[in-house]
């Protein structure tokens, strides 16, 4: 029980976004009206992709590292296939949060702005280009065979797929007009569009979602490393 | 099984506890009160700044104007939400900026498309007095649909919201008991194949 805390807290914390953010009083702004409410689940959606994304690259930078030094112990080179195992998992996820922010926005985009998908706007595209990449990366894992240059080209196109990523739903539209929040004109996320009313449900719901991503990672590793420890008895 | 049987249990005590609270706490708080006195009073005077600066170099009678002007404003900002004010003095000072490079471009006399190019963009407020009341009569505006803004949907009206809060809690109850289902599944097998 005392490992799991941070599942009991995730529940929790959801709980209180799921209760409090249907019902709370939200401000009364034109067109926005009470679809300002899908603050607690879209942002936070993308939120959650960054950040287990990062836990992605830095699990894969940590397999390069040791996979690097290791000199043909057993024990070592578990540990840096686990490391692989975590990133792989982590990055699935990642994906599966990247949808749902994608599908939150594009369902709050035609209450708003009256179509699922704005030609003119940058962070949609970014955002799009963004998790074909990550696509690519499941593409790309799944057709190499050899486990050792499997974790190695995945580990390195982790990085490449962080930064770009990076890019292109941080850099790219915000040095474009975007109807998003932070963008040429637009004011970002700040103590006058981001009232504190918000900011109640807002942050826990960037904490609740993030553990949320993290959790099912970690199921989804534990799954790869039986599957792996099977398929792999001599160890 | 009496554990999991204890975690739903909990999960279904937690949500219908968190309703009453949310419903009781949360539901009579206005924007209006998520700012105190103070914080507004220090947010106005800071517009009242930045303007007063903007308009510091031009000649006086059009600079007292624009000050009566924002002190009518201020005056009427009493009982109003400032966060929900934000996206119009937003614009307000975007073209108060288009002003400033109207006035900069007007004394480039080495690049004359530069003011042309600047009139064609800002045609309507090539006088300042002119931009001034664009600028009060925006605001004036603002005021009105800020306290006609309709936001009870007929799903919050009528309080079906609560149905459809049921709905999702169940939801989700189900979905977080299968995590933690699978949670422990996995940490078994995972046991047994290090075993």
């Amino acid at each position: 029980m005392a490992k799991n805390w941070w599942k009991i807290l995730t529940v929790i914390t959801l709980l209180y976004v799921l209760v409090v953010g249907l019902v709370i009083e939200v401000p009364r702004l034109d067109v926005l009206n009470e679809t300002i409410r899908n603050l607690f689940f879209h942002v936070p959606m993308w939120f959650s992709m960054i950040f287990i994304f990062l836990g992605g690259l830095i699990h894969g930078i940590q397999y390069l590292n040791k996979s690097n030094k290791n000199d043909g112990n057993e024990t070592y080179a578990k540990s840096a296939i686990y490391h692989d195992h975590r990133s792989s998992a982590m990055i699935s996820t990642g994906i599966i949060f990247g949808l749902c922010g994608l599908f939150t926005g594009m369902f709050w985009a035609n209450h708003t702005w009256g179509t699922y998908w704005p030609d003119d706007d940058p962070k949609l595209h970014g955002s799009a280009i963004s998790l074909l990449i990550y696509l690519a990366y499941l593409l790309l894992r799944n057709s190499i065979k050899d486990e050792e240059n499997r974790a190695k080209i995945s580990a390195i196109y982790s990085v490449f797929a962080f930064v770009m990523m990076l890019v292109f739903i941080g850099y790219y539209p915000r040095t474009q007009d975007s109807l998003h929040p932070g963008a040429e004109g637009n004011p970002g996320f700040n103590s006058y569009d981001l009232n504190n009313t918000l900011k109640m449900v807002f942050y826990p719901a960037v904490l609740g979602w993030a553990l949320l991503a993290f959790w099912i990672a970690s199921i989804k590793y534990k799954f790869n490393k039986i599957k792996w420890l099977k398929e792999n008895q001599s160890y | 099984m009496v554990k999991r049987k204890s975690i739903l249990l909990t999960l279904l005590i937690f949500g219908f506890a968190t309703i009453s609270f949310g419903n009781d706490v949360f539901k009579g708080m206005k924007v209006d009160q998520t700012l105190d006195v103070k914080e507004k009073v220090y947010l106005m005077k800071d517009l009242l700044a930045k303007t007063g600066d903007l308009f510091a170099t031009r000649d006086s009678g059009k600079h007292e104007v624009i000050e009566y002007n924002y002190q009518l404003l201020f005056d009427s900002l009493n009982e109003k939400s400032l966060i929900g004010l934000y996206p119009i003095v937003h614009v307000a000072f975007e073209d108060l900026y288009n002003q400033e490079a109207f006035f900069n471009a007007l004394s480039n006399e080495d690049n004359p498309l530069a003011i042309r190019k600047l009139l064609i963009e800002n045609y309507s407020m090539t006088e300042a007095y002119l931009f001034n009341d664009a600028l009060m009569l925006r605001f004036i505006n603002q005021f009105g649909q800020q306290t006609e803004v309709e936001m009870m949907s007929p799903l919050f009206r009528e309080g079906k919201i609560y149905v459809v809060l049921g709905v999702v809690l169940i939801i989700f109850t189900v979905l977080i008991g299968m995590l933690f289902r699978l949670n422990g599944r996995m940490n078994q097998l995972e046991k047994e194949v290090e075993s």
